[in-house]
């Protein structure tokens, strides 16, 4: 049982550091992340991503606490993240459709 | 007492075949890294294909999965550890995956699907219909002289 354990974990971490790798040497694209359609910084993909990268550390850190079991994932943060999406996808609709027709 | 012949060759049985499934495994998941790293198949992980540049949309269901994926493992490997060691684990099967985290991989999902949605419809009316126009045009051109 240990020995599947060892190599699920091997497996794992060598996947994680190819996509790491791989970000950080520009196989996988990650340009216009943050921009939008004019090519200038974007604050609501900025918002968006700080949400996620905080909403996926609370998950962790939560789950950090007691691995036995997945973390109960309080309303405020599913409300933040949730709401953090809507703006998103707001001003994505807004930009795709209002403002070329206007 | 002696343990019974059949149990004993049963043992036997299981062992072999717990160290086949950890062979296949390890093949299998060193060809998969190897094919991964080599031939670059994760480079349009987080394209939009419609607009060729990364979608934070995408991005950030990638992390919801990975960070999800990787917790379901890792709580499956403590209720084995605990166990192992003769703790008390109140669930025996599966582990249980709470409302909180699938509302959080619903919210990731959906809003991946709607900004995908919203691209494909205002393409529908955008720069599908001037890429459409471009061709018509194209089409107007007479054909190279050595195709007649």
């Amino acid at each position: 049982m240990q020995l599947i354990i060892w190599e699920v974990e091997a497996l794992l971490f060598a996947f994680a550091a190819v996509f790491i790798i791989q970000l950080l040497d520009g196989t996988i694209h990650t340009r216009g992340l943050l921009l939008d359609k004019d090519g200038t910084v974007s604050a609501v993909r900025v918002q968006m991503l700080l949400a996620t990268i905080a909403a996926a550390y609370e998950y962790v850190s939560q789950l950090m606490k007691n691995p036995a079991q997945f973390p109960q994932m309080p309303t405020d943060w599913l409300t933040l993240f949730g709401g953090s999406q809507a703006i998103y996808l707001g001003r994505k609709l807004y930009s795709t459709w209002f403002r070329k027709k206007a | 007492m002696q343990a019974h012949p059949y149990m004993t060759s049963l043992q036997y049985l299981e062992i072999i075949v717990g160290y086949l499934v950890c062979g296949i495994v390890a093949v299998f998941g060193i060809v998969l890294v190897w094919r991964v790293a080599s031939d670059g198949s994760l480079a349009d992980l987080l394209d939009d294909p419609d607009s060729g540049k990364a979608s934070t949309s995408r991005f950030q269901l990638v992390i919801f999965t990975f960070v999800v994926a990787l917790s379901f493992f890792l709580v499956v490997v403590s209720n084995v550890k605990l166990r192992q060691s003769g703790g008390v684990v109140t669930d025996t099967g599966m582990p249980d995956v709470p409302g909180g985290v699938l509302a959080l991989l619903g919210i990731s999902a959906s809003s991946y699907l709607v900004s995908r949605g919203i691209t494909k419809s205002g393409n529908g009316n955008g720069s599908t219909f001037e890429a459409k126009t471009e061709v018509k045009e194209n089409t107007n051109e007479p054909p190279p002289a050595g195709r007649i």
